[in-house]
């Protein structure tokens, strides 16, 4: 399961009638920065900068698992492990395993959370 | 209700903390690095600080040994955000200073939970902060100038009253008042204002007498207590320490100099037969010559004699 709905359900019990309004925000702000975020990895592929690549999955891997989209924390906890040990250029596959969740992630989170 | 600093360089997690925080009735300031979140530390009066451990310019550990190596007003307390990455030893994160650690993705109620447990924790050390400033009272001293407290320095002025009566000598009072202290803390923060109250003790101890006695009256008010000492004498020591304040510059933390300035009355009791004065009457005398002193501008001495 790509998504864990729990993940983003929990904070209804804090927010209460709130919960909508806040699921939406943090939502819209995480399509917009994954988006960035996924189009400077290919950059810091391409330069070879090991520090601001692992530094991007880093952050991936937290905002993702915050929103339930699980696959992608894991590929980018594999890519954070990775990065740190591994020539980046090794991380091509696993970069584009990693684009191709986040579609389909983005996706089934627009079906249970219509903008 | 707390003020809480956020502290993380990612907007989304920053933001779900805030926004949880505030649904909980707490007031939030936010911090994206842990540099910019030390200058809101020393700014304001914080005492919770929830940070990330990564983030650009000074990371969340660097930030908690700061605080823990400062001498800050209050205790600051800290919960660490951790990723649970291999990197972020939550143990050394514990050694570092932090009270609490929480692992993203965390349950806002967990949040709710270890917020609960660090206002306990605050409410104690407030409660022995309020218990030191009893015993405090009891005891002689101002912790920060080292000065005699208020209650000392009045103890001591009735005495040398009572022995200048005795001894047919004068007695006289000075009254210091830093000039726009309010602006010295509101421009420059409460630390850099402590800072300079010692410099204004330290200057006045080293221009007074050694057998004057001075005693940090209030917030940034002293008085000095000259035994033996002319109204003429006891103007030259005011003159003398009002000109040190003056010469004398503050570093400032983020550069530059600070200019202080003081204003003084003084009161010399000469009359030891007949009516003599109390000693509160002294103070209001010394208080009322430092009125007029301040009417003049900053920076000056005013004299009455009773």
């Amino acid at each position: 399961m790509s998504i864990n709905p729990s993940a983003l359900e929990v904070y209804r019990e804090i927010m209460e009638d709130e919960t909508d309004a806040f699921i939406a925000e943090i939502l819209a702000n995480f399509y917009t920065n994954t988006r960035e975020l996924l189009a400077s990895l290919d950059k810091f592929l391409k330069q070879n900068n090991v520090d601001e690549f692992v530094r991007a999955v880093h952050t991936l891997r937290s905002t993702s698992a915050t929103v339930g989209a699980e696959r992608v924390s894991n590929l980018a906890t594999d890519l954070e492990t990775r990065g740190g040990s591994e020539p980046l250029s090794n991380l091509l596959p696993l970069v584009l395993e990693l684009n191709e969740a986040y579609e389909e992630a983005e996706r089934k989170l627009k079906e249970i959370y219509p903008e | 209700m707390l003020k809480i600093l956020v502290v993380d360089d990612e907007q989304i997690d920053r933001r779900i903390v805030e926004k949880t925080l505030i649904r909980l009735g707490h007031d939030v300031i936010l911090a994206d690095n842990g540099e910019a979140a030390w200058q809101k530390i020393q700014e304001e009066p914080i005492r919770f600080v929830i940070t990330d451990w990564n983030m650009p310019l000074m990371d969340g550990i660097q930030l908690i040994k700061k605080v823990r190596a400062t001498t800050l007003p209050g205790y600051v307390y800290t919960i660490l955000v951790t990723s649970n990455n291999k990197d972020e030893d939550i143990v050394a994160g514990l050694y570092a200073g932090a009270d609490d650690y929480l692992t993203k993705p965390f349950n806002p109620t967990e949040l709710e939970a270890r917020v609960a447990v660090g206002e306990r924790m605050l409410a104690l050390e407030d409660g022995l902060m309020q218990a030191n400033n009893q015993l405090e009272k009891l005891a002689m001293v101002d912790s920060l100038t080292g000065l005699l407290n208020r209650r000392a320095i009045y103890k001591f002025a009735r005495g040398e009253l009572e022995r200048a009566r005795r001894v047919f000598e004068p007695i006289s009072v000075i009254f210091l008042d830093i000039d726009k202290f309010k602006e010295v803390n509101d421009q420059h923060g409460h630390l850099t204002g402590d800072e300079a109250l010692k410099l204004i003790a330290r200057i006045i101890k080293e221009r007074s007498r050694a057998y004057d006695s001075i005693g940090r009256w209030a917030g940034d008010e002293f008085l000095i207590v000259l035994p033996g000492t002319t109204a003429t004498d006891a103007e030259k020591v005011a003159r003398r320490i009002i000109e040190g304040i003056f010469l004398t510059k503050l570093a400032l933390p983020k550069g530059g100099l600070l200019s202080l300035s003081a204003c003084v009355g003084v009161v010399t009791q000469t009359k030891m037969t007949g009516a003599v004065a109390l000693l509160d009457d002294l103070i209001q005398g010394a208080d009322e010559a430092l009125y007029r002193a301040k009417e003049t501008g900053g920076n000056n001495v005013e004299t009455t004699l009773l």
